[in-house]
């Protein structure tokens, strides 16, 4: 997938953020499942810092890009506004496919309970960056994605992670339901951004 | 004189503005200037030429085709990243342009007092004019896009940048469109002059016959011009003062008459006092 170029430094920091808080995620959930111990609550909290974190970073890195006139210079340079609508949703769409893959691990180690209910959150938040995409492509406003792709995923994480410190599980049928239904919404949204961003003015 | 770039029949529809039927030649090897007062359409009609605005109807046709990185812009407003570091600017460029030079884009930088570590957004408005020259001078184009290059540069910039320009161009094969206030500017480097008022082209035609075709009638000759030759014209406690044009014929209907040479910036100031008369 291009990536429309952007800051290399922005980009750094950014991947690293989220590199730290996966490596802390993948590192909590482990420890919670050698010991069997899933109402721990300071390995939880560590559990969830990917959506605490790391889904607002890669919002913020996104919104970044979204600048009508950065877009604008990318156009005259040659970059074409299609490219540039597929590069907003690479991140939506790898984050879907990393859920869809976690998924199918989850349901062959039957292992239920942990990821179906993190994936709901990041498929919201994915479903959310979005529209704030979708906003963009539309109307040159990046104000929406810095909204919907900050503020709903950290509300996000912090009802997730009290729904799953309070015993609330989702069963594997229902965590595809949301994955089904989120990558719809980032279909749609992606579909319609395509036919917006090519009458858009820069 | 090659086809460079050539607007036809161009309209675009803004809320409150409109850019009408637009058609224009910028022949290849000129530097074509697009003049006018402010929200005449200069920069819409430069936006619709870089792709960013996308015209309602009518064509924009480039006589060496418009291929991907060989369009070189610079905007009225820096469009990089403000938490973009100067050195990290040229390492995005490079992922843009093909042929990216960036020893030229350091080399650049340095001579304009433009500091690596610096971020795009702490630069003075200035140094981020420079900025954007020194980035579409560090790369190949074929076309130029210039949208008040010169804003905020002082004389000895706006000098050295003209001559940049000049030499730019000396090989004929490269097309410069630039839209500048300052008309003193373009007097030196422009070729051909588009005018632009209230989203509509005026006249477009080579500087050298539209100097030739303008002239300045003042005090009691002024009262004597037939009004048919009068493109705008001024009171004050002297008398009044007309721009005309045709000024050959109206030579030849008056000879006595003193006709005196108009600048760039009379011709622009007359059109915008005759459109309101």
């Amino acid at each position: 997938m291009i990536l429309v170029p952007f800051s290399p430094g922005f980009d750094r920091a950014t991947l690293g953020a989220c590199a730290i808080a996966l490596a802390a995620s993948v590192s909590a959930i482990a420890l919670i499942w050698s010991r069997g111990r899933l109402e721990d609550g300071f390995l939880m909290a560590l559990a969830s810092l990917p959506y605490m974190v790391a889904v607002p970073a890669l919002s913020v890195a996104d919104s970044r890009r979204m600048h009508p006139r950065w877009s604008s210079f990318l156009v005259s340079s040659g970059i074409s506004r299609k490219t540039m609508i597929w590069s907003f949703y690479a991140r939506s769409m790898a984050v879907l496919l990393a859920i869809a893959l976690s998924l199918a691990a989850v349901s062959a180690l039957t292992r239920e309970g942990l990821f179906e209910c993190a994936s709901l959150a990041m498929l919201m938040s994915v479903a959310s960056t979005s529209v704030g995409t979708l906003w963009y492509s539309t109307s040159g406003s990046s104000m929406a994605s810095d909204v919907l792709g900050i503020s709903v995923p950290i509300a996000l994480a912090v009802v997730s992670y009290i729904c799953f410190a309070d015993g609330l599980r989702m069963g594997w049928n229902g965590a595809l339901a949301c994955l089904m239904a989120s990558a719809a919404v980032v279909a749609s949204c992606a579909w319609l951004s395509t036919r917006g961003f090519r009458r858009l003015d820069l | 004189m090659a086809q460079g770039i050539s607007v036809r029949g161009l309209y675009k529809s803004f809320q409150g503005f409109q850019l009408k039927r637009v058609d224009a030649e910028m022949p290849r090897g000129y530097v074509t200037a697009v003049i006018g007062g402010n929200g005449a359409g200069k920069t819409s009609l430069l936006k619709c030429i870089i792709g960013s605005y996308v015209p309602d109807s009518g064509t924009i046709l480039f006589g060496v085709p418009r291929k991907p990185g060989r369009v070189g812009v610079v905007f009225d407003e820096c469009p990089y990243p403000p938490t973009m570091r100067v050195r990290d600017l040229s390492r995005t460029m490079s992922k843009i342009f093909d042929d990216w030079d960036a020893e030229r884009y350091e080399g650049l930088c340095r001579k304009y007092g433009i500091g690596p570590w610096f971020k795009v957004g702490a630069l003075s408005r200035g140094r981020r004019m420079r900025l954007q020259v020194a980035v579409m001078m560090s790369h190949g184009t074929d076309y130029l896009v210039l949208d008040e290059p010169t804003s905020g540069m002082d004389p000895e910039a706006r000098e050295e940048f003209l001559g940049m320009l000049r030499e730019y161009v000396s090989d004929e094969e490269r097309t410069v469109v630039i839209s500048s206030h300052q008309t003193s500017d373009l007097e030196k480097i422009a070729d051909q002059i588009v005018l632009m008022m209230d989203g509509k082209v005026v006249l477009c035609q080579d500087r050298i016959s539209l100097m030739e075709e303008y002239g300045l009638v003042r005090a009691s000759d002024a009262d004597r011009v037939p009004e048919k030759f009068v493109v705008g014209a001024s009171e004050s406690d002297f008398g009044r003062t007309a721009l005309v044009k045709d000024r050959k014929a109206l030579a030849d209907m008056f000879p006595d008459m003193a006709i005196d040479d108009a600048s760039l910036e009379d011709i622009v100031v007359y059109h915008m006092k005759g459109r309101r008369r």
